[in-house]
């Protein structure tokens, strides 16, 4: 397409806005050195001055503070279930079956087994290839895997497997999985969490309604952090671990004591 | 669409690089340019070539023995049609990595893939795009604009859907349901079995009987095809056969099949239903023998 002969702004946005794109450099971030912003950092060997133990507690409650937040952003995103089930219903939907099966029915009987199992069931139809069983196999195969009684009037549909009627189990069954393992990832505590992630956490889920959930973590993190370094030292703990774009959310108050004047050259 | 033995030789045999005019489609072979750009019918053509592989031998005589010793053989005949040279970005350093380059396959499946990797369907395209440019006078002008889309851009878009195919069924963190991967493929040829050779024939009065309520602009063969289809597909408990357009546009040469003439066969004959990606139908009672 010729943009020249387009004579209309509106119609050429697509265009300028590709052309803007193209020719305008990336900004590359040039962060200053530390020297030129906080006067602690005038001597040298400030670094070292510094309490390695202090050091490497601020270290671990700063990654802690991330991952906290972290988790409650992913534990927000709400769960996509079942993405399998349009397979499930074009594999019925071939073979004239859509009013025969519910998928829904078939995910609920699926529903009600114990997550262990669903996950040994997805590794075993993996390791035995249910896909290239031949009829016998496949009976076999659910007589030893899903012996309930409840299973056995899908029999006949799990073990049809016209028109990709293999991926059914597998489909479901990956689904099921899916779901136990995001339920599980939505669990705000769990036990491996240090003592400062599950306090952090724990600010955050008794926080009020009106509280956001950055300044109910930042607020527990601020406290944990002044009980490690008081808060005029903590600066440079923070300063040296690379994490000055943290000062202005845990020590506002105490950045002005430590900057150097801006100078305008 | 019948005979699938010869199905197979059309996605595997020697395709003739010649047009008598321009609605003359035999330097396609039997593709079209949505197979080409958009990969559709390619479950179908690739269920084909595994079911060649696996239950005939070169000469098309079924075999038998145990198929499950034939699958890897299927597999590998699979990744020989699809090859594709890496193009150099990407080193597969890594075990896990999946390759597309099957070269390694030429002495096992000389007419699939060439000793540098090329294999049957990248060979084909490119000399498709070669046979437009060269002879720009016997293309229709809506095909010769893919000609450059082609040299530019195939082999890489045809590189990362054999990457796909190669992913494992049933894998966690597969993020598509409806993705095709060779699992499936092999999974399907077993279920289907030998290809067909024969098919059911009509009647001469059923053609006619056709031809008599047909509208003048679609051809009785097409009909004449979808009922033989039928006939050869219909399941014992289901009236509906599952209708693979993209394939039936590439047997009858181009998109007229699905464009022109499939939407106005009286709904008298054939009924038609679609859902989930699925385009079906059934013959109706009156014109089946």
């Amino acid at each position: 397409m010729d943009w020249g002969e387009v004579d209309s702004n509106v119609e050429r946005l697509p265009y300028l806005a590709q052309q803007l794109k193209k020719n305008t450099p990336r900004i590359k971030a040039k962060p200053a050195k530390d020297e030129d912003l906080f006067s602690f950092a005038q001597q040298p060997d400030w670094k070292e001055q510094l309490n390695p133990d202090k050091l490497a507690a601020v270290a671990a409650l700063l990654r802690d503070y991330d991952a906290c937040l972290s988790r409650i952003r992913a534990c927000r995103v709400p769960l996509k279930e079942k993405k399998r089930k349009s397979d499930v219903e074009r594999i019925l939907y071939a073979r004239g079956q859509e009013d025969a099966y519910d998928p829904d029915e078939l995910y609920a009987l699926f529903g009600n087994l114990p997550p262990e199992k669903v996950s040994a069931l997805r590794q075993v139809i993996r390791e035995q290839a249910w896909h290239l069983m031949d009829e016998d196999a496949r009976e076999r195969f659910l007589l030893e895997w899903l012996p309930e009684p409840e299973f056995d009037d899908i029999y006949d549909l799990l073990t049809d497997f016209r028109f990709g009627g293999y991926r059914i189990l597998g489909d479901i069954v990956c689904d099921m999985e899916d779901e136990n393992t995001g339920r599980e990832k939505k669990q705000l505590f769990r036990e491996s969490d240090s003592k400062a992630f599950t306090a952090m956490m724990s600010a955050f889920a008794d926080k009020s309604a009106s509280r956001s959930y950055r300044d109910a973590v930042t607020a527990k993190c601020r406290e944990l952090l002044t009980a490690i370094a008081r808060p005029a030292l903590a600066v440079r703990y923070v300063v040296a671990l690379g994490r000055r774009d943290l000062l202005w959310e845990l020590l506002p108050e105490y950045i002005e004591k430590n900057v150097l004047e801006v100078r305008d050259d | 669409m019948i005979n699938e033995w010869e199905e197979f030789r059309a996605y595997t045999g020697t395709v003739s690089y010649t047009a008598s005019k321009k609605s003359d489609t035999t330097w396609l072979g039997r593709f079209t340019f949505a197979t080409i750009l958009e990969f559709e019918g390619m479950a179908r053509i690739l269920t084909i070539l595994a079911r060649g592989y696996l239950f005939h031998s070169k000469d098309g005589a079924v075999i038998s023995g145990d198929l499950h010793d034939r699958i890897d053989y299927a597999r590998r005949a699979l990744c020989a049609w699809c090859s594709v040279p890496e193009d150099g970005k990407r080193v597969p350093d890594k075990e896990w990595q999946f390759q597309t380059d099957f070269s390694e396959l030429h002495t096992e499946f000389p007419e699939l893939v060439d000793a540098d990797g090329v294999g049957w369907f990248l060979c084909h395209v490119l000399r498709i795009a070669d046979f437009m440019l060269t002879h720009p006078e016997k293309v229709r002008s809506t095909s010769l604009k893919y000609a450059e889309v082609i040299q530019s851009k195939f082999a890489a878009a045809w590189r990362s859907k054999v990457l796909q195919y190669q992913i494992p069924i049933f894998a966690p963190q597969t993020k598509g349901a409806w993705t095709l991967r060779f699992d499936d493929v092999l999974a399907d040829a077993l279920e289907l079995g030998p290809l067909r050779r024969e098919g059911p024939e009509l009647l001469p009065e059923l053609t006619e009987k056709v031809k008599a309520v047909l509208p003048k602009e679609i051809p009785a063969e097409v009909v004449c095809t979808l009922i033989r289809y039928y006939l050869a597909n219909r399941q014992d408990d289901c009236e509906w056969v599952v209708l693979p357009v993209a394939n039936f546009d590439a047997y009858f040469g181009d998109t007229s099949f699905s464009k022109k003439y499939l939407p106005k066969i009286p709904a008298g004959i054939v009924e038609r239903s679609s859902a989930f990606g699925i385009s079906r139908y059934r013959v109706t009672e009156e014109y089946l023998p």
